[in-house]
């Protein structure tokens, strides 16, 4: 018989990390330490080695969702001229990074993060690198650009290009070191960078492990519990106290698959194609909870840690984790072949696709992979917009109608499980 | 003039029955350059014809099926094009990646088109990076041995050296009739010289060159015109895009003239030389690097704002009318920037998003207070 329980214990644990990076952070700041902003998806977790501490303003824009502080933030933007068609994550933390007068950090989440003195990005998406031009700009201050290859399927498919694209990927981020290298005066000792690996592998690995214990049925997690807890790779990434997190993690999902434990009661289990709404999390978990639909998975848990990066040379596993795990950089194919995979593995009985309307990284592709899914699957699907920060694009009635069409497709079509 | 302009015309309002045509003719192949930064240098010296895709000013009816409508409608519109079988006289296409719709779109257009050869550069952004020379050249000797290897035939030094030099011919024939046009603007339709320009995107460059000689010969024999009201603007952005004809024409008819652009079908074709005593790929790669600025570059020696001041104070030019794609990230993340620098510098800025539905009367309304406000400075 299944339990129902949420997972409140391990979000408390997770705000507890949270609070203590950013008041490390400022910390830092204030006894003359060096702090970076730099992007989610990669190649800043040598920084730590250097002095330098990293805020990832991405990471804090979805914390800005999901307290419903992202609107104003991003009506901030429109005044300074920042079209409602760009990025409502970028949108929400520039809100507040622009903001002349600054703002008072003690009106925001975790007291907010101080002013960086130096600026790493990684060229993956356009309005990053645009904003951090902005930035260093603003605070007049060195930023590195640092590019973040995209793998295509030609490449995918050709072991000898997918070596060259490694090869090419090691040299960027030998760079990306010398620079940081230079700008603190510091050197990356070998043995540095060889544990951080270490622990990268050792937290992807436990990552991987927590997702796959959600194909059991029932799941001990709903995809929303996931969501929140990859934040702990974002700030601690390559760190023992990353893998002590995860390991915890692990236990105690073990622990309801032992005893059955799940957070939402699972009649259908269905794959949630896109990103997870902040703003509208606790509904979203209230109504699925209330249909009994349990959003088992989403390529989007995906996108953390690489359990098959290799580690006896630090700079290539670190690239591997980086450029070859994640299902944003490549093409449409693989991509597909990836998520059918996970569709599979799962058992899921339906699809939701979340079209993230201001990320073009997640939604560019999204139709074209869809329609295979549907076509190869047979699993009935539904989809609505939204985006992750902004509410104006997002719509209750569109939500709520697209999941309940879904649950009468499943009524009628049966278990559809693969 | 208008025999000529007939023909660049004709050229770009039905590429597909020219390129057909062509192709029939002389048996060639022809190859794809997805907008923008194609070295179609080598796709010359392969001896196959490099082709600028473009979109055209009509409805998008099948990509919708594959592309959310909040993707730019270059890359709607070319993609469009593809699947209604216009571009069939394609044999190949090739990418690069300086933004991310072009990468996103290239695995999207490669799914749906695979057919054709493929091939795609990584071209860095970081312009600064002690790496990215190096890089970049990988990059495009990939290209070449790629085509080597399609073609079965070896491109030569030789080979590559002399396509550099037709090209650069054709660069300095630009510039030419840019220097007609500064001089004299009212000479010239800023709609006919985008004409002239995406004419050269599509034909061989050689017959181009000799066609735009003879432009400049004739423009140049030309009694100078005098439009005294008129106040002098360039037009920038439009990146990847033919600006809407009756777009360009708007801008004129409220009282501007276009001294000169900024523009993807303009200057920043031509602008940046390809020297012709280098190693060609060496010349290659300087190219791109020494390249005009662009927002999905990053390198702070080279932002756009100082460049466009220049131009601006070369051309006397009065204002800008700055054309951005709608859905162009990286460009609307630099309108608060440009928008604000460029005021502080005494540059009045228009900016006017664009997208397939064409030239509107909001537009027409913002054009003209634009127009009479740079008069009522100018006065
Ligand atoms: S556009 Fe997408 S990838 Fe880029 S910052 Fe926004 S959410 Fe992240
Ligand atoms: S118009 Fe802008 S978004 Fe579209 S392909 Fe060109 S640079 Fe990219």
């Amino acid at each position: 018989m299944q339990q129902i329980r949420s997972i409140q214990e391990m979000d408390i644990k997770l705000g507890e990390r949270f609070q203590k990076v950013f008041t490390e952070t400022w910390e830092h700041k204030k006894a003359g330490g060096l702090v970076c902003w730099s992007t989610s998806g990669g190649y800043n977790e040598f920084l730590r080695e250097l002095g330098i501490r990293v805020v990832i303003p991405e990471v804090y824009g979805m914390v800005l969702s999901s307290t419903g502080m992202s609107p104003e933030l991003c009506r901030n933007t429109d005044i300074y001229g920042y079209s409602p068609d760009l990025c409502s994550i970028i949108r929400s933390f520039s809100g507040f990074a622009l903001s002349d007068p600054p703002m008072d950090p003690s009106t925001l989440p975790f007291g907010g993060f101080p002013k960086p003195d130096v600026l790493f990005c990684a060229d993956y998406c356009p309005g990053l690198v645009k904003m951090w031009q902005e930035f260093a700009r603003v605070f007049d201050i060195p930023m590195y650009v640092m590019e973040h290859p995209w793998v295509p399927d030609a490449v995918s498919a050709d072991p000898e290009e997918m070596g060259n694209k490694v090869q090419e990927c090691m040299t960027e981020f030998a760079g990306a070191i010398s620079f940081f290298e230079n700008f603190s005066g510091q050197k990356l000792a070998e043995d540095q960078l060889q544990k951080i690996a270490n622990n990268m592998k050792e937290a992807s690995v436990l990552w991987h492990d927590i997702l796959a214990m959600n194909q059991n049925i029932p799941a001990p997690l709903s995809f929303f519990d996931v969501a929140n807890q990859f934040a702990v790779f974002q700030f601690y990434k390559g760190t023992d106290e990353c893998v002590q997190y995860y390991k915890e993690l692990k236990a105690f999902v073990e622990d309801r698959v032992a005893n059955t434990v799940t957070s939402i009661p699972e009649k259908y289990r269905v794959f949630w194609f896109g990103l997870p709404i902040g703003y509208r999390m606790a509904q979203h978990i209230e109504k699925f909870t209330r249909i009994q639909v349990q959003p088992v998975m989403s390529q989007w848990a995906c996108y953390f840690g690489n359990p098959n990066m290799e580690t006896n040379d630090p700079i290539r596993g670190i690239v591997q984790y980086h450029n070859l795990s994640t299902l944003q950089f490549r093409g449409v194919e693989w991509k597909r072949d990836y998520i059918l995979k996970l569709i599979e593995d799962y058992k899921v009985d339906g699809i939701i696709l979340e079209i993230s309307r201001t990320c073009q990284v997640i939604n560019f592709d999204q139709k074209d992979i869809a329609e295979t899914l549907v076509k190869k699957t047979g699993l009935p699907m539904v989809s609505f917009e939204a985006d992750l920060c902004d509410e104006r694009l997002y719509s209750d009635e569109q939500f709520n109608n697209a999941v309940d069409s879904l649950v009468e497709m499943m009524e009628r079509r049966g278990p559809g499980r693969l | 003039m208008n025999e000529l302009m007939d023909k660049f015309n004709w050229v770009v309002k039905d590429t597909n029955a020219y390129l057909t045509r062509w192709k029939k003719q002389t048996g060639k192949k022809i190859m794809g350059c997805y907008p923008m930064y194609v070295p179609e240098e080598i796709i010359h010296a392969a001896g196959l014809l490099p082709v600028t895709i473009f979109a055209k000013d009509e409805p998008v009816t099948l990509a919708d099926q594959h592309m959310h409508r909040y993707v730019c409608h270059v890359v709607r519109g070319n993609f469009d094009l593809s699947l209604k079988n216009r571009l069939d006289y394609l044999d190949g296409v090739v990418f690069t990646d300086f933004c991310l719709t072009v990468r996103m779109a290239s695995s999207v257009w490669m799914v749906n088109n695979p057919q054709l050869f493929y091939h795609q550069i990584f071209t860095p952004q970081n312009m600064v990076g002690d790496q990215t020379p190096q890089s970049l050249t990988r990059q495009f000797v990939r290209l070449k041995k790629a085509l080597e290897d399609y073609t079965g035939q070896e491109i030569t030094q030789d080979a590559l050296s002399k396509s550099i030099a037709i090209y650069q011919e054709n660069r300095e024939l630009l510039c030419q009739l840019y220097k007609l046009r500064q001089a004299n603007p009212e000479r010239f339709r800023a709609r006919d010289i985008a004409m002239v320009v995406a004419a050269g995107m599509v034909m061989p460059k050689e017959e181009h060159s000799t066609l735009l000689a003879q432009l400049i010969e004739q423009a140049g024999a030309l009694a100078p015109q005098q439009a005294e009201d008129k106040v002098r603007v360039i037009i920038s952005g439009a990146f990847c895009d033919f600006p809407q004809p009756g777009l360009l024409n708007m801008i004129e008819d409220t009282g501007a003239l276009v001294c000169d652009d900024d523009i993807f079908v303009g200057r920043r074709l031509f602008n940046t030389p390809t020297a012709r005593d280098k190693e060609p790929i060496q010349a290659l790669v300087e190219r791109y690097l020494n390249d005009l600025p662009d927002p999905n570059k990053h390198n702070p020696d080279n932002e756009w704002v100082p460049y466009l001041v220049n131009l601006v104070k070369e051309t006397k030019a009065q204002g800008i009318v700055m054309l951005v794609v709608k859905y162009c990230e990286a460009h609307q993340f630099d309108l608060p920037y440009l928008s604000k620098e460029l005021t502080a510098a005494g540059i009045p800025i228009l900016i006017i998003e664009t997208n397939d539905s064409g030239a509107t009367e909001q537009m027409r309304t913002r054009l003209q207070a634009f127009t009479e406000m740079l008069i009522s400075r100018r006065d």
